[in-house]
């Protein structure tokens, strides 16, 4: 199977610039970069995605072997900047994706020039001597809540044409596809995100690195993003004045920012 | 409505009512919510968040999907979320807008949650149905595939095999170890799969194989133990490790209970037909015990190969008997298809063949005589076989084939050829008898006949006339060995690729032509010529130079030492010069009518016994007896490389 | 069959040789003129090399050719190349060594030294 229908990739951009890739976290799509993205498509070749799982991937790709560890996922990374065949990537990952990241740039180090990782967490559940900021019952909550959501999703199903708040300039084409994730394959994709530890793994990592995190993160707190800053060889830390766990959709021009100003001496982004 | 009653409305409204900036800040909360949660208006507004207001799951509920929705799409509709209160939990749905911004006014979001208990209570139920129904329909899917390989598996190996691949296919397991009950009762280590578990403490396995399990599957160190339980005893033990990856289902106890049962059902029949596999091999093998006639002008051996692969008996026999006095029958047939009633038909062709065989039938009359004969008999119907028969004396053969690969000639000296003539259709065919061609062909002394199945030669990826040249080369390169060696030496070369094949029969006839007889006269004037004849006899057995050499050495010594003896002066006695190879031996009698003397009277005749003792393996003196004068001395060695 | 004596040698060494087989029927006619087959000569050498058969009689001409030759203090040896039929014989009685030589230069050769 073609990695990149595999993972419904989109590519825009300056053609022939350094890669950029978007890689979206748990929970939602490729749409939720639409706010970031676009800034750097002056002066880098933009790849978005979406795991195989969600938004407009083929979910038939879905190996409960494969998927149900984030190396799978890795792979599947490592699968799709092999068929751009692009370079070094600079890669943007939130959440979960953050540590897809990291393992893919343990695997394939040639593969990435830079790590952005947003929001990371290497283990969301508490250990001995380390706080990931949540309990298994917690998680099973979790669980429980997206189950109790699977029949409710039938609002979410049909598509909806709707306005964008912040954005009127962009119309309302969207269908409102985003966050539409199949339940049964949402649901592995939560055990896996949040059964996960990669504590072990950040050592390993030799692509530099910069760790962004809102200042008040209820799923990676941000003793949770220093402790990946600690432990990443060459990593650095921002912390946006800003809260919740998205801070693509909710304070994009500051991550932006951030983002452009640690790839400064790599080029210029627009305003 | 007055701004006091809209605001009275707002408040005390029967679902909870909120206003939130983007970021989740409470801006304003009504008495319903505040009641849900436990809190005082100022502990919230301005203070608190929703999403801190929401159980744990509900809170990474918001931060992932929901808080996203709302910033992309502006709205989420229904969504079932927990509130956390002081006495528990609240469900409620929870349905929020942005609202649309204003020039000079910051976007709120205005949310409103519906009390969701008794809806709860029912979706709760909804899920719990459906939740057992797919599991149910996943536990039923995983049963089918499981139970298809199971039943596909022939023998216990197969069954084996295919219950270690289902649990590290359909199963989902890390991992599997398997024990088999073995003859003796005990367990016995049978196979792994995938990442086994480490080998389990005698105890726990025992424990289930001592009957204390009552059948169900049941978790064990590192894993799960299954009994594979059948209809009367337990057959076996699987150990299952489960799979460590966090997204991973665990093991189902329920359907390794299940598949534990029909595995242990499959290995019943796998013994079962284990077991009457072997007796019908046993048929087989009586049925193709053959007693060979007692006759020093031939030899025959046979071989028989079971079939690579093949699951039941087949219908392959070899035969050979005396067809009348002095003329030998070999045959070598091949019935159509396998198991029970291919070998009965064989065992009815082959008592048919005996049967009808008699002075002056012939083998082409008597292929046409079994054409009636497996009329009725449908089994044997389109059956192909071989028939030849040897007159011992001349060497003369006569033969037919029936649709049955040609023999093949393998003479003394000379290439090996297949015998093409003498062909016509196999028995029954077209349901009527048919007249039938024979042929004959004259062997020489020293030459061997080769009657086979076509499971001797016929490979799928190879073409039918490639494998007779095979075949033939085979058989021509061993030609010098003795006849058993010689069998051994051309299935060895033809079966060594192990393919998946057919029976194999192989029927292998020596004749060595008539043996050596010549009488001298005692004056030993034809000595010269007895010593060449003998030497060009030798040859055509295909005794090796230095044998040729030696023998005839030997014999003209006997030859002097028995004149010497028998002649006592006496011109008219003469001496006799017998040969034979017996078994790849030459067996050379010199026969004299005098009594034995001890060669005292001349050094001469001494010296030449001792160099046939030096020349021979084996030397014996018959002295005769009453009724048999005379002294006799019987050498006997080796046809080829058996010089001391 | 007849052994001869070989024509065109100088040296005085006598070389008898025959052909065809020396068996029991032909050694009895031989062994009277043994003797004379060896008198006067400075050595004798006796070549059995186109012999197609040699026998225990053919040892026993060997034998009494070997006798008459010491008793006349003539040195004597028997050519009888390995692998044919009379070194067989030879080897099988054991008389070859130290008589039996390969080929008739390596006999020449023994009887000169003496």
């Amino acid at each position: 199977m073609d990695p990149l229908a595999r993972n419904n990739v989109t590519v825009s951009g300056a053609v022939g610039a350094p890669p950029m890739v978007f890689a979206h976290g748990f929970g939602c799509d490729q749409v939720m970069w639409r706010f970031v993205a676009p800034a750097f498509e002056a002066n880098h070749r933009v790849v978005l995605f979406d795991h195989v799982g969600a938004g407009g991937s083929d979910a038939s790709a879905h190996d409960p072997a494969r998927h149900g560890r984030l190396e799978g996922y890795a792979q599947d990374v490592v699968e799709v900047l092999e068929a751009l065949d692009l370079g070094p990537a600079v890669f943007v990952g939130h959440s979960v994706s953050a540590m897809i990241g990291v393992l893919a740039a343990v695997e394939r180090p040639e593969l990435f020039s830079h790590l952005v990782l947003v929001g990371p967490s290497p283990r969301y559940t508490d250990a001995e001597g380390y706080r990931g900021g949540f309990s298994t019952e917690e998680i099973a909550e979790l669980l429980d809540t997206m189950d109790a959501n699977y029949l409710g999703w039938s609002a979410h199903i049909a598509p909806v044409i709707m306005g964008v708040p912040q954005r009127p300039e962009l119309g309302q084409e969207l269908a409102s596809s985003f966050c539409r994730t199949d339940p049964a394959l949402a649901r592995r994709f939560a055990r896996t995100t949040f059964l996960s530890d990669n504590r072990a793994d950040l050592a390993r990592v030799r692509t530099p690195s910069l760790v962004v995190q809102c200042r008040e993160d209820a799923i990676a707190p941000l003793e949770v993003g220093q402790y990946v800053r600690d432990h990443l060889p060459q990593a650095e830390m921002v912390v946006l004045d800003a809260t919740g766990h998205c801070p693509n959709l909710s304070a994009p021009d500051q991550l932006v920012a951030a983002v452009a100003g640690y790839l400064a001496p790599a080029g210029a982004v627009e305003a | 409505m007055s701004a006091a009653l809209a605001s009275e409305a707002w408040t005390e409204a029967p679902c909870g009512l909120l206003t939130l900036d983007l970021d989740g800040t409470v801006l304003d909360a009504n008495t319903t919510v505040l009641g849900w949660v436990g809190r005082a208006r100022t502990d919230v507004v301005a203070r608190l968040r929703l999403s801190d207001l929401l159980s744990a799951g509900g809170r990474i509920y918001w931060e992932t999907h929901l808080s996203p929705v709302l910033h992309v799409d502006g709205r989420v509709d229904e969504v079932a979320v927990d509130l956390q209160g002081p006495g528990g939990r609240q469900p409620v749905l929870l349905t929020a807008v942005v609202r649309p911004r204003e020039p000079d006014r910051a976007p709120l979001v205005r949310v409103a949650l519906a009390s969701a208990r008794e809806r709860w209570r029912y979706e709760r139920d909804l899920l719990a149905a459906r939740r057992t129904a797919e599991r149910s329909a996943g536990q039923v899917q995983v049963l089918q595939e499981a139970t298809a390989a199971l039943s596909r598996a022939l023998g216990v190996e197969g069954v084996a095999r295919a219950v270690l691949a289902a649990t590290v296919g359909p199963l989902g397991a890390a991992g599997a170890r398997l024990w088999l009950v073995g003859p003796d009762g005990a367990l016995v280590p049978s196979g792994v799969a995938g990442a086994p578990p480490l080998p389990s403490p005698p105890g726990a396995v025992s424990v289930l194989a001592g009957g204390g399990g009552d059948g169900t599957a049941v978790p064990g160190p590192d894993g799960v133990l299954v009994p594979l339980r059948g209809q009367a005893s337990l057959q076996g033990v699987l150990h299952l490790a489960a799979r460590s990856d966090p997204g991973a289902d665990p093991l189902d106890l329920e359907v390794l209970t299940a598949v534990g049962r029909q595995t242990g059902l499959a290995l019943d029949r796998a013994h079962l037909y284990e077991q009457s596999a072997s007796v019908a091999r046993e048929l087989q093998h009586s049925l193709l015990a053959v007693d060979p006639p007692d006759d020093d002008r031939f030899a025959v051996s046979t071989a028989y190969r079971p079939g690579v692969a093949m699951l039941e008996v087949g219908g392959d026999w070899y035969d050979t008997f005396l067809a009348e006095d002095g003329v030998l029958a070999v045959v070598v047939g091949d019935v159509v298809g396998r198991g029970l009633h291919a070998a009965s038909a064989m065992g009815q062709l082959r008592s048919a063949v005996r049967a009808v065989a008699a002075p002056g039938v012939g083998p082409a009359r008597l292929l046409s005589r079994l054409d009636r004969f497996v009329g009725p008999i449908e089994p044997a119907q389109m059956a192909t076989v071989a028939y030849a028969e040897v007159d011992l004396e001349t060497g003369r053969v006569r033969y037919a084939c029936a649709g049955h690969p040609p023999p093949v000639l393998v003479p003394l000296s000379g290439e090996p050829r297949q015998l093409w003539e003498g062909r016509s259709v196999p028995l029954g065919a077209f349901g009527r008898v048919h007249e039938r061609p024979e042929a004959v062909l004259h062997l020489a002394p020293g030459d061997r006949l080769l009657l086979y199945t076509d499971g001797l030669f016929e490979r799928r990826d190879r073409a039918l006339d490639a494998g007779l040249e095979v075949l033939a080369a085979a058989a021509g390169a061993a030609r010098h060995l003795p006849l058993e060696e010689h069998v051994a030496a051309l299935t060895s070369a033809l079966l060594a690729d192990e393919q998946v094949r057919d029976d194999v029969c192989v029927l292998l006839l020596g004749w060595p032509g008539p043996p050596f007889d010549r009488e001298l006269s005692a004056d030993l004037r034809e000595l010269s010529a007895v010593r060449r004849e003998l030497g060009a006899w030798l040859g055509a057995q295909g005794a090796d130079e230095d044998t040729r050499q030696d023998l005839v050495l030997a014999a003209s010594e006997a030859t002097a030492n028995a004149a010497e003896h028998g002649s006592g002066g006496r011109p008219e006695a003469r001496v006799r010069v017998r040969a034979d190879v017996q078994d790849g031996d030459v067996v050379l009698a010199v026969h004299d009518d005098g009594p034995w003397r001890p060669p005292v009277a001349s050094a001469e005749r001494g010296r030449g016994l001792s160099i046939i003792r030096a020349l021979v393996g084996d030397l014996h003196v018959d002295q005769g007896g009453p009724g048999r004068p005379g002294t006799t001395v019987v050498v006997r060695r080796r046809l080829r490389g058996g010089r001391p | 069959m007849k052994l001869e004596e070989q024509p065109g040698r100088e040296d005085g060494v006598r070389v008898l040789a025959g052909r065809g087989e020396l068996d029991v029927t032909a050694v009895p006619a031989i062994l009277p003129g043994v003797s004379a087959l060896v008198a006067g000569a400075r050595a004798v050498v006796l070549d059995l090399t186109e012999l197609e058969f040699f026998d225990s009689a053919g040892v026993r001409l060997v034998d009494q050719l070997a006798r008459e030759c010491a008793r006349r203090a003539e040195p004597f040896a028997v050519v009888a190349p390995t692998g044919g039929p009379s070194r067989r014989v030879l080897d099988l009685v054991g008389l070859s060594e130290p008589l039996v030589v390969d080929d008739l230069a390596a006999a020449l050769e023994r009887v000169q030294r003496g």
